[in-house]
């Protein structure tokens, strides 16, 4: 089955509480299961740190610019799709991430996805921003989608996702 | 982008009080920020509901930090003696939010304030320091000494990968969204006072408001004279028809150069600067990118006529720089 890897990078990790990281932990398994209903495994998840200290204030994010900025500054220089985990993310919106995300994470413009920690409902987040990382846009006529723009939705992937997703460079044979 | 929805029934202001605390379970305080910002709320006095949240020993330091944010937005400069009260908070975050925020809506007024020893980290320090700077040209302090952080510039070669740009005029429509996204974080700025261009880099659209103030004869005499903010560039959204304001153009007078344009971040990291001179009312200036992680090399040229700022260069596809977590 071909597969997708991700790094799990905490924002501000000192924040992070135990709970937390069952959040984080239980995000990752709805993604896992979710990526498996259309032939896609997930495969290696790494974890990473940046400090509050090392943050420069963006542990909170205020805007998507600032969201952007985050993944401009910091790269994990692998072949997986870095993910930015946020304690808060300001307002409605709950992860950013660049349609068709690029291979090369030193690319001009955002190259990472940003994810805020919002309990239950972390799963789908991750699983949306990673799926727009990998080439899936929003889907609006559908609630039971993952890719609804909101959450949240029904989490269901469609095998036509499934194959879009199959063609991104981050795929593992 | 993937938002949160809230059920109708929870959008009412007592809901969104406790939510702001964290006491609504399906209403995250990070959410109820943005609601109580943005609905309508009849009745209710949102900069007393944001300062009532930085206030509260119940809230966590992040959701309090943000609200520092939003009650910048939403009092602006009727927030100015709340933000010096809460230069003192205890929690680092809250203080240095307040800092940022003096920066941006204060006056000189502010300066002693911002002055005084303070216990805190790096990074109250590093946002004390910035909004002396920020103050200074946005008031054009010629006595106020400016503290930017140290940079090194880094040279731009053309190959394969590299993106051409060039300004040009936006539509009416996306040069008002700009100048909204601009006003809602710096609510003393003059939308009717601003020249805007744009420019296409790759995937991004830059929108850059040039206050009128600084073109032309008179112009070019108040940059060379003292420290000014004769711009702030914002950015499109990537998805939606919003922009943000993320490039404050910081200029001053230079010995060697003439005039130096340092284009910093919110929180005051540069990220280009621009070197040239004046024959005068024109000027022709220089840009490069400073060697910060995350900043592709760029090489472009500034013209500058009364009624005209035409940029025009080549960024590099990739950034030289980069920054990598630690491995947990």
């Amino acid at each position: 089955m071909p597969g997708i890897s991700i790094n799990i990078i905490r924002v501000g990790s000192e924040q992070f509480t135990p709970a937390d990281e069952q959040t984080i932990n239980t995000a990752i398994d709805f993604m896992r299961t979710t990526y498996a209903t259309v032939g896609l495994s997930l495969r290696r998840v790494e974890h990473f740190a940046i400090t509050t200290a090392q943050a420069n204030g963006r542990d909170v994010i205020d805007d998507n610019g600032e969201a952007e900025t985050l993944t401009d500054e910091w790269t994990v220089s692998n072949n997986a799709v870095d993910v930015f985990v946020v304690k808060t993310y300001v307002g409605s919106v709950a992860g950013l991430s660049p349609l068709g995300g690029p291979c090369d994470k030193n690319a001009k413009g955002m190259d990472g996805t940003v994810v805020e920690l919002l309990g239950g409902l972390t799963g789908s987040i991750l699983a949306h921003e990673v799926g727009h990382y990998l080439g899936l846009p929003h889907i609006t006529g559908d609630s039971s989608n993952l890719m609804f723009p909101s959450v949240p939705n029904g989490g269901r992937l469609s095998t036509a996702q499934g194959n879009t997703i199959k063609s991104h460079c981050f795929i593992e044979p | 982008m993937v938002r949160v929805d809230i059920p109708e029934e929870d959008l009412q202001p007592a809901v969104l009080e406790q939510a702001l605390v964290g006491r609504v379970a399906h209403v995250p305080a990070s959410v109820a920020l943005g609601l109580v910002a943005r609905i309508d709320l009849p009745s209710v006095d949102r900069a007393a509901l944001f300062e009532q949240t930085v206030a509260s020993a119940a809230a966590e330091p992040n959701v309090r930090a943000a609200a520092v944010r939003m009650l910048m937005r939403t009092a602006g400069s009727a927030g100015v003696a709340s933000f010096v009260r809460m230069l003192d908070a205890a929690e680092e975050r809250i203080a240095a939010a307040a800092a940022a925020a003096l920066g941006q809506v204060g006056t000189p007024d502010c300066l002693p304030a911002l002055k005084r020893e303070r216990q805190g980290g790096p990074l109250l320090q590093k946002r004390m320091a910035f909004a002396r700077t920020l103050l200074a040209h946005r008031y054009g302090l010629v006595e106020e000494a400016v503290s930017l952080p140290a940079f090194e510039l880094q040279a731009a070669t053309r190959s394969i990968g590299t993106r051409g740009f060039e300004s040009g005029r936006p539509g009416a429509e996306r040069r008002q969204r700009a100048l909204q996204g601009i006003k809602a974080e710096f609510p003393a700025f003059e939308p009717g006072e601003q020249h805007v261009f744009e420019i296409q880099c790759g995937p991004r659209l830059l929108a850059v408001a040039v206050d009128r103030r600084f073109t032309g004869a008179y112009g070019a005499e108040a940059l060379l004279d003292k420290p000014a903010l004769p711009a702030i560039v914002a950015y499109k959204d990537l998805e939606y028809d919003e922009y943000h304001p993320r490039l404050l153009a910081l200029s001053r007078p230079h010995p060697e150069h003439g005039l130096e344009v340092v284009l910093t971040r919110l929180s005051g990291d540069p990220v280009y600067v621009a070197r040239g001179r004046f024959e005068g009312e024109r000027g022709e200036l220089e840009l490069a990118s400073v060697q910060a992680p995350g900043v592709p090399p760029v090489s472009a040229s500034l013209r500058l006529s009364p009624i005209e700022v035409a940029i025009s260069g080549f960024s590099e596809g990739k950034a030289t720089y980069t920054r990598s977590p630690q491995p947990m």
